[in-house]
Formats: C-alpha cells, sequence, structure tokens
C-alpha cells in the first residue's frame, strides 16, 4: 500500500467509501472496528466472485455461472436486446439467449512483479494478461484475465420497470434495474464456479458496514461503505424504498410518461410481499454500475445502478436483492431461478 | 406541520424578548419596573448606506411579481376581476358569500368548515389535539387510540372550545377615522384610532345580540388602520368531538415530516357544532363534498385564517433578519438541538417534558433555517428592494405624499443600523427564560422577578399569581439536560460580553463555565418543581441558593436588553405601520393587506413541482403510506401505523389519493382550512406547506412552494372501511 493509499484510508470520514484495491490489500484495511473482520480468503474470493463487463461490473450469484448486473449494462449493448424489448426470462438453461459480442472477463491472478522490466507471463488461451502500475510507479504487478465470451441472457425486466421514473441522479428511489446473465466456459457448459455471492433475501441494517465491489481500469477494489439515513427535502431519508412505493408513484403520477409501468406488471407487483425492499444507497461513489453490494458473510444484498449527489454527499444507489427475490416469484414466475439463487444461498450456509 | 399549530407553538420560540402573549416566557407580564430606563439612541444623524447595494443580484435583474405581497384576499374587497382574468370564473356575491358562511374560524388558532347541515365541522387532526385529550377520560388514552362517537349521544362536548363564522362584513373606516382627524401624532392617532374601533365593536356586538345572541362583531384592522372592517361573527360555544383517527395517522411522519412533501398523513378530525338548546346547529351554508376530487392544473380555494407575515417592510429589515435575527436563532437552537441530541430517548426522570421541548426545538430550527436558506438567495431581497424602489418612484410623483414619507425608508434603514449595534449582547439572550431554556435559569428569572415585585409592595395580585404560575407549571427537565443548557447559555454570554466584563466575573466567580454549571445542577432547589414552589414562599433572594448570585448578576443586564429589544419594535411596528398607509395611498386594495387571523379566500392551482432531482407528484396515495410505514420501520417512531392500519380490509383500494399539493397562498392560522374547486365543493383539508414554501413568509411564490391538504378522496374511504363509521359516511353524503 502506497503512503498515498494510506493518507486516504486514515482521512476519509466513516462515511465515505473506504476504496481498498486488492494488489494493496492487508488484513487491517478491511476490519471493521470492533466487529466483522475478513481475511484474506475473503478478499479472493470476493475478486473471483466480481465480473467486468464493458463499461461496468457484475457479480455471480451461483455455482453455476448465473450472474446480475445492473440492466443498462446489458441494454446498452449493441446486441438483438433493444430498448423496447419487453421483459425476458428464460424458464430453463436452453432458453437463455447468447449476447452475442460480450465477453466478460475474471480477474484469476495477481503477480507482484519486481520490476517493470520483468518479462509478462505467457497468456494462456481464454486469458490475457496486463501490466500495473501503482500511481508513484513504486510497484509493479500483472493482472492475469479470464475471458468468457459466450454470455447468455437470462432475464431482464421490461425497461419501464428498469428505468422507472427515469430518475437518474435521485435518492430516494424506485426503479427495477437488474438483468440476470449466465457465464458459459469453453465448452459450452454452465461456468463452474466456487466463487460467487449467495443472494440475500433481506435489505441492509441500519448502519451496516457493506463492502461494494468491482474490477475498474486499475483492478479490483472493496469499498468499504455504510447503509445510513441522511436528511433531505425537510426530512429524513428512507433507509430503503419498498415496492410500496413504486405502486405510489405510478398511482400519484396517474400512470403517465415515465411513471407508466405495463399493466401485466402491477396485478403481478400486487401479488408480491410489496413491503420488500426495492432500492438503498449506501454512502460513497460505486466506481461501476453493477457493482454488488456484499455483507462480511459474502451475501449479496444489492447491485449498484446509479450515483446520487445528495444530503451532501455522492452516494451509491442500488436495488435490492431481497425486492428482486420478490419479484421473481411473482411477476416473472421465475421459479427455476428462485430456487438456484436458493440452493446457493442454503449451499453457502452449510458450508459456512 | 404538526403544523401551523405547532408553529404557533413556537411562536414564543421565536420571539427574543418583548414578543406578547406567551405563557412560558417571563417576559410578559413585566412592565419593566426594575432597570432605569435609558435614554433610547437612533441613529438619525448618520446617513444609512444603501443597504442593498452589497447583493449579488441587482435590483434591476429581478422582475416584481404582481402577488409577491401574496394572494391572501379579503371578502371585503374580493379579486372578482382577478379570478376572470386567471381561471374564467364569473365569482359574483353569491359565489364570495358561499365561500365565506362555509369557513369557521376554530379555537384561537386554527380554521375549519362546516360539511353538513347539522353542524359537522372538519379540521386537522393537529388542531384538535388539545381538545382530544380534554375530552379523554381518565382510563382513555384517545390520543394515542383514537375516537369515534358511535351515536349523537356520544359526541364530547370540549370545554371552553368554540367555532366562529363570518355572518357580514361592513366597512366603519369613516366612523374609525373620524376619532382621529383632529388627533395630533402618529402614535396618538394609531391610540385614537384603536380605541375608536373598539368602541363601534362594543357597540355593534351589543346591537347584533339584540338580534341574535350567538352575533359578536370584531372591528378588524386593514393595511394597518387604513381601512377598518366590522365583521360580524356567528360563535358557535357548543363545541363536540365527533371522531378523530389515532395520532400516529393524524401525524404520520412526526416531527419529521414537517414541512415535508411528499407526504402521507390523514390530518383530520371531526367536531359537531350545538345551538344553544342542545342540539345540533342548523348549517345550511355547509359546503358539499366533492366526489371526485381535484385534478392537476384545476382552480382550487383555500379558505381560512391565516395568521401573519412579513411581507410588506424594507430590504433593510429583511437583510437585518437575515444576518441576525435568524442567524442568532438558527445557531442558539442548533447548539441545543444538536448538544442535547443524545439524551433523546434516554429513560429517564423528565423524560417526557425535555422530548417535547427538544422536538420543538428541531422542528422551529427546521422551520427558521428553512427561512433563512431563502433570505440568503439575494434574488428574494432584491425583488423586495425593487419593490422598495418602485414605491420611491411613485411617491415622489405626489407632493403630499412626499412630505408625509418622504423618508419613511431611511428612518427604516437607520433603525437597523441602530439595531445592529445592539445585536451582539441581544444573541447572548436567545431564547433565554423560554421553553428551550434550562429549567432552573428559566425557574430563577421568575423568582427573581416575582421577589423584587412583591419587596417593591407591587400590589396586583393577579400578575404576581400569573409569574407565579408561569414559574410552577414548568415540568422538570432531567438534571443532565439542565446543566448542558446551562453550560450552553453561560458560554454565550461569555462571548458576547468578554471574559473581563464584571457581569460575567461576578456570574462565575472565579470558576470555570464547566463547574459552575456543574455545582448549579447538583445544589439548587431550582431543579424540582415543587422544592422551587417551597423556596418562593420562604424568600428565593435571601436564601443561600447557589443560583441567587447567578441570576441577580444576569437578570438586570437580560432586563435591559429586553427593553432595548422592546424600544426598537415599538419604533419599528410604527414605521411598517406606515409604510402600510403609504402603500394603501399609492396601490388601494390591489394588493391584499397582510394576515391578520381573519377570513381570506387564496387561489391557485393544483400541481407538483420539482424536488430533490426529480418530479414531486400532485398526489400521494395510501401505497406511499405503507411504503414509509416498511421503509422507516427500524430507525423510527414517526412513520409507525396504528394496529387497524397495519392490515387494511380488502375493500380498501391502496391507489386513492391521500394528500395533495397546490399553489395557494397560506400561513400559520390556515390550518384546518378547506380547499375548495371552483364549484366550492370541498376537494382537500389543509395542514402543512413544504419546505420550500418556508421564504413564503418574506415574499410569496408558486414556484416550488405548495400548500398541503389531505386530499378529499382519502377521507370516506377510511371512515368507512377502516373505521366503519358508518353514521359519518351516511351524514356527509346526506348533505350533497
Amino acid at each position: 500500500m502506497s503512503s498515498a493509499q494510506a493518507k486516504q484510508m486514515s482521512t476519509s470520514g466513516e462515511a465515505d467509501m473506504v476504496v481498498v484495491r486488492h494488489q494493496w490489500y492487508s488484513q487491517a484495511h478491511l476490519e471493521a472496528p470492533g466487529s466483522h473482520i475478513v481475511d484474506e480468503d475473503w478478499i479472493e474470493n470476493v475478486r473471483l466472485g466480481t465480473l467486468q463487463l464493458p463499461q461496468c461490473a457484475g457479480a455471480l450469484v451461483s455455482a453455476d455461472g448465473l450472474a446480475v448486473t445492473s440492466a443498462a449494462c446489458l441494454r446498452s449493448l449493441e446486441t438483438w436486446i433493444r430498448p423496447t424489448d419487453s421483459v425476458f426470462v428464460a424458464d430453463e438453461l436452453l432458453q437463455e439467449h447468447r449476447l452475442a459480442g460480450l465477453a466478460v472477463e475474471q480477474l484469476v491472478e495477481i503477480r507482484k512483479l519486481d520490476s517493470p522490466e520483468d518479462p509478462p507471463s505467457d497468456a494462456l488461451p481464454g486469458t490475457r494478461t496486463e501490466i500495473v502500475a501503482a500511481d508513484d510507479s513504486s510497484s509493479v504487478w500483472e493482472y492475469i484475465w479470464r475471458i468468457y465470451d459466450d454470455v447468455r441472457l437470462v432475464l431482464i425486466p421490461p425497461v419501464e420497470v428498469a428505468n422507472f421514473g427515469n430518475e437518474d441522479g435521485v435518492y430516494p428511489r424506485y426503479a427495477l434495474d437488474f438483468a440476470l446473465f449466465r457465464v458459459y466456459d469453453e465448452s459450452g457448459q454452465p461456468l463452474d464456479t466456487e466463487s460467487y455471492f449467495a443472494w440475500s433475501d433481506r435489505p441492509p441494517d441500519r448502519r451496516e458496514r457493506l463492502f461494494a465491489t468491482a474490477v475498474d481500469e486499475n483492478g479490483p477494489f472493496t469499498g468499504v461503505t455504510l447503509s445510513d439515513t441522511f436528511t433531505y427535502n425537510g426530512t429524513t431519508s428512507p433507509p430503503y424504498t419498498t415496492l410500496y412505493g413504486m405502486l405510489d408513484l405510478h398511482h400519484s403520477h396517474r400512470a403517465t410518461g415515465v411513471w407508466g409501468l405495463p399493466a401485466g406488471w402491477i396485478t403481478g407487483i400486487k401479488e408480491s410481499d410489496l413491503s420488500a425492499a426495492l432500492n438503498f444507497s449506501v454512502a460513497g461513489r460505486c466506481a461501476q454500475v453493477g457493482t454488488g453490494i456484499v455483507d462480511v458473510d459474502m451475501e449479496i444484498l444489492g447491485i449498484a445502478f446509479d450515483h446520487a449527489y445528495t444530503g451532501g454527499r455522492d452516494r451509491c444507489v442500488a436495488v435490492s436483492t431481497s425486492g428482486i427475490l420478490s419479484l421473481l416469484r411473482t411477476v416473472f414466475e421465475a421459479e427455476n431461478i428462485v430456487e438456484e439463487l436458493a440452493e446457493q444461498a442454503r449451499s453457502v450456509e452449510e458450508n459456512g | 406541520m404538526g403544523n401551523y399549530k405547532d408553529w404557533f407553538i413556537a411562536g414564543f420560540l421565536l420571539c427574543l424578548a418583548g414578543c406578547a402573549s406567551s405563557a412560558v416566557e417571563v417576559v410578559q407580564v413585566i412592565d419593566q419596573p426594575l432597570v432605569v430606563e435609558e435614554p433610547q439612541t437612533f441613529v438619525s444623524s448618520m446617513e444609512a448606506p444603501d443597504p442593498t447595494l452589497s447583493l449579488t443580484v441587482d435590483r434591476f435583474d429581478v422582475d416584481l411579481d404582481r402577488f409577491d405581497g401574496g394572494k391572501m384576499w379579503t371578502f371585503d374587497s374580493p379579486p372578482v376581476e382577478w379570478l376572470a382574468e386567471e381561471y374564467g370564473i364569473d365569482a359574483d356575491s353569491a359565489w364570495f358569500a358561499k365561500a365565506r358562511l362555509g369557513a369557521l374560524r376554530f379555537g384561537t388558532n386554527c380554521s375549519a368548515s362546516f360539511v353538513s347541515d347539522q353542524g359537522l365541522i372538519l379540521t386537522n387532526h393537529h388542531c384538535a389535539r388539545e381538545s382530544i385529550t380534554e375530552v379523554s377520560g381518565e382510563a382513555e388514552r384517545l390520543l394515542e387510540e383514537g375516537f369515534l362517537a358511535a351515536t349523537a349521544a356520544d359526541e364530547r362536548r370540549v370545554p371552553d372550545l368554540y367555532v366562529e363564522q363570518l355572518w357580514e362584513i361592513s366597512d366603519v373606516t369613516q366612523r374609525v377615522h373620524g376619532a382621529s382627524r383632529i388627533v395630533r401624532g402618529d402614535n396618538e392617532r394609531v391610540r385614537a384610532r384603536r380605541d375608536k374601533a373598539s368602541v363601534i365593536a362594543g357597540e355593534l356586538t351589543n346591537a347584533a345580540k339584540m338580534r341574535d345572541s350567538t352575533l359578536r362583531v370584531e372591528v378588524i384592522e386593514l393595511y394597518s388602520g387604513e381601512r377598518y372592517a366590522a365583521y360580524t361573527y356567528r360563535r358557535y360555544e357548543d363545541v363536540r368531538l365527533v371522531m378523530a383517527p389515532e395520532k400516529k395517522l393524524g401525524y404520520f411522519g412526526g416531527e419529521e415530516d414537517n414541512f415535508t412533501f411528499p407526504r402521507y398523513t390523514l390530518d383530520m378530525a371531526f367536531f359537531r357544532a350545538y345551538d344553544q338548546e342542545g342540539n345540533p346547529a342548523v348549517t345550511p351554508e355547509h359546503y358539499k363534498w366533492s366526489s371526485e376530487g381535484a385534478n392537476a392544473e384545476d382552480a382550487v380555494f383555500v379558505v381560512g385564517n391565516p395568521g401573519s407575515t412579513s411581507r410588506f417592510g424594507s430590504a433593510s429589515q429583511l437583510m437585518f433578519e437575515r444576518d441576525y435575527t435568524l442567524v442568532q436563532q438558527v445557531e442558539t437552537l442548533q447548539r441545543r438541538v444538536e448538544a442535547l441530541q443524545p439524551f433523546v430517548g434516554m429513560d429517564q426522570a423528565g423524560a417526557d417534558a425535555f422530548e417535547n421541548m427538544w422536538f420543538t426545538a428541531s422542528n422551529s430550527l427546521k422551520g427558521l433555517s428553512g427561512q433563512l436558506e431563502g433570505l440568503r438567495n439575494d434574488t428574494l431581497i432584491a425583488r423586495r428592494s425593487a419593490a422598495e424602489f418602485q414605491i420611491k418612484e411613485d411617491l415622489f410623483r405626489s407632493d403630499s405624499l412626499s412630505m408625509r414619507y418622504g423618508s419613511l425608508f431611511q428612518e427604516l434603514d437607520e433603525l437597523q443600523l441602530s439595531k445592529r449595534a445592539e445585536a451582539g449582547r441581544m444573541a447572548a439572550f436567545m431564547f433565554f427564560g423560554t421553553a428551550v431554556g434550562s429549567r432552573i435559569l428559566t425557574r430563577a428569572l421568575h423568582g427573581y422577578y416575582y421577589a423584587n415585585l412583591q419587596r417593591r409592595g407591587y400590589v396586583d395580585q393577579e400578575v404576581l399569581d400569573e409569574i407565579l404560575e408561569n414559574a410552577l407549571v414548568l415540568d422538570d427537565f432531567p438534571a443532565e439536560v439542565d446543566r448542558v443548557i446551562i453550560t450552553l447559555r453561560l458560554e454565550e454570554l461569555l462571548e458576547a460580553l468578554g471574559e473581563q466584563d464584571p457581569t460575567m466575573r461576578s456570574i462565575l466567580g472565579g470558576l470555570t463555565i464547566d463547574s459552575l454549571a456543574a455545582n448549579l445542577v447538583a445544589t439548587t432547589a431550582l431543579s424540582d418543581s415543587a422544592n422551587f414552589a417551597d423556596l418562593l414562599d420562604k424568600g428565593f433572594l435571601s436564601s443561600d441558593d447557589p443560583v441567587v448570585p447567578v441570576i441577580s448578576a444576569l437578570a438586570p443586564l437580560y432586563f435591559t436588553a429586553q427593553q432595548q429589544a422592546e424600544s426598537f419594535k415599538n419604533r419599528e411596528d410604527l414605521l411598517v405601520a406606515e409604510l402600510a398607509s403609504l402603500r394603501f395611498a399609492l396601490y388601494g386594495t390591489d394588493v391584499p393587506p397582510d394576515a391578520s387571523f381573519s377570513l381570506r379566500i387564496s387561489d391557485g392551482r393544483v400541481g407538483g413541482y420539482s424536488y430533490n432531482g426529480t418530479r414531486a407528484p400532485a398526489f400521494t396515495t395510501f401505497y406511499g403510506l405503507y411504503d414509509h410505514f416498511y421503509a422507516y420501520r427500524k430507525i423510527g417512531r414517526s412513520w409507525d401505523l396504528p394496529e387497524r392500519w397495519r392490515d387494511p380490509p380488502e375493500m380498501f383500494d391502496l391507489s386513492t389519493p391521500l394528500n395533495l399539493v397546490s399553489t395557494n397562498d397560506i400561513t400559520g392560522g390556515n390550518s384546518g382550512s378547506p380547499l375548495l374547486n371552483q364549484d366550492l365543493e370541498i376537494v382537500g383539508l389543509v395542514f402543512d406547506g413544504n419546505i420550500e414554501s418556508l421564504p413564503n413568509v418574506y415574499i410569496f411564490s408558486d414556484r416550488t412552494a405548495r400548500t398541503v391538504s389531505v386530499d378529499v378522496r382519502a377521507i370516506l374511504p377510511s371512515l368507512q372501511h377502516v373505521y366503519e363509521a358508518e353514521r359519518l359516511v351516511e351524514e356527509i353524503l346526506a348533505a350533497q
């Protein structure tokens, strides 16, 4: 860890996101005072569970290569998904739709080099290597990326729901901005992975210490952050929003323009547990859309999809995995996915 | 705002020394016999520089809006042409009479309306709070649990509550002015007019009572006495509680959501007026209930009793508010709210009294901060300055007006300079002896005053009793809370007076502030209400209580500051009254007079607005109520729901509109006002203004400022499906 990094760590207020780059990781930096402590295994698992998409991050959520990101990350691709396409749900593997031209990457190894002149490793098929230097050039690392170019769409909500309200940069927020995809290996089988985040069915607790994990151009990092409320509009912000709020806005705005939910959705949502969390915010700026917001047990609680500056600081706005789960059961009728996610959550619990 | 009523309650917090009519502030009963009057010094030889030169926005860069002064129209001069021009409404005298007669003044600080021909009254839950508590039996918790009278016989009379209907209006300007024509001197003329107005009110009341014993007449002063109107009120003195929801629903969102929109509060309550024979009053003048509610962009009207605003002074006055009064108030409250925050929610003796104080202080802080923020936007003051410039230009076209008012603005500007010179000392006593003050020092101040009056042989027992009552009515705070407040006050005094000040040295007696505060709290008898009463009997000032030397040093200083503040205020009131006269001479009734807790009608439109980077809808729904209940359930008590609302019946459609916003001009006193459509049917029940409306106290704006109402469509389904109040529902429906 460079001195500049050390300084950043020590001067950051607790409500700011403290960013730790994995290559600089040392135990002390991720210790939550007096509570949970993560270790190097945790860090490695987090790195391997994190995926890099073009301009976006993603997170593996099952041992069979199922992954989650922001809907915008897939819609922005020049693939068959056009903005006007409505919901897509693959009921079984065969229906999963390959996203032509999309490759995702996983950082499988970080090697510290003695000098920038050290020869890079020979890139194995399906991987690429990259040399990265610290800002002050004091240290150099070699990253080895594994590339997956068989990525298939599993589920994406209709754009009116993912972009509900078109409220860029706003929190409180009520958008179902997520999409599920599956990573396949070279042999066309779903990726068999040990590193992934178990799907959580709860919103964050008040002032819970959370981790925003992503891979950007400078390598993987984990931001330590806090879920909290703030003062805005003369009142206190909600710790999270709920599906009730989505229906409130739909009806408040008389279902006009960006506030109109598809008719089928209204019926479906009403069968859900409307008290389930929909969005929440954490302090700090999430470097990338699609970043997973995870807890100390490596459960994923949210997927970052926007940035808001409000209540006097940057905040990262995320869609809650608990609200998604509630809707997978009802509106999406995606029982298979629910089972896959629940299965993983169970096995993690048993192993943990 | 828990709302406008709390604002009234907070009123005593807001006034520095010298404001009238508060139960808590000791200064109310003081006519200053204790200190030698210092000569008043107003800077008059000095030319006041143009105070607006420092603004970043020039007065020439702003557009004056026709309604900067607001839209609180009187029924004396109703806005017939404006309503035709803006809304295409042909509002004749019958329309205005109907608008007037359905409306009520509710008690001493709220508004209300008749909603059936049997005297049924609709107002806010927060206006009904005291009444609900008063009619609660010993084992009942009606404020928490709500109330519904199953039959007429179950309706509960509220002691001392009355409502008033504005029955007739007549212009008595000539009669009042006749009395003052030969009187010389501004002060004397004002007094002569007020005396005459009161005589006329008495005569007219006697005459009216001959006709009908429920009538009484008030003579209302408009445009600072340029107009006088006799308002004949029909007063109903038998008012009974009919229905109130649980506080959790009637005050959903609590102090936190005060001044906030989007909002989800069923802030309603029902009463009934009875006649002198004890029968439900016959009230064919009631408003009808709109079944459709309002749509965005619809014209809507608020008929109610707004208190007052600060829209008609000079730019220099606003700048004084901005640079001194508000800053001092905000900083004083901020320090207390922050320092005492750790004590909120602690289970300890005195916690209730303390928490009430803390929430009231937080709420006042929110309101004052919003006003300060408004004034710190230079555009606002530039607009006031432009208006002032316009008045000056118009004024100098008339020789007689120039003669009379030519130096008015200069005098106002100079007065502000004098106030600035004294502001530091005033700041050290901000809110001293009020509800946010330390209990120990507040009791000591009362004790000091009481003992001095007694010693001087003061004989008016009523005054003495009132001081005692004000002192003894104070509930104890936890000792630690008192210690913190005393520490803050001493620090503020030290800051204002300096370490070398003799008073300061005598107060501290060689101790540090911390140890003095700790000593006082540990050893004084004044931390306990009963012990204090004992001490008063035995002679407070001659006792050896450690607070005696402190208050003996402090009180004279306080009373001097107090007296100075009062003399500034008297002078300022006089100048502002002259300004109102001038304005009236120039513009007549085109500009409505400032609010005066008498009946006004304000026009506007339903509509959302930009906020928080997005758009606030014109309406909210019951879905949002549940969103908030679940979203906040882990962090606070403000958004909790009563049991019967947790699981609403299936019949209840959660997409029903709950609250709505409109551009009407309101202020404290408007709580409980009906929101009417152009057919004068009820579409809403006014209960708050949004956070953006706070600066409206200085200049009316409808860009993002909004009036917040309960949507009428929320009321009947709640009564029907959740409260099963069939009797009430049928009565309202039958009255259509």
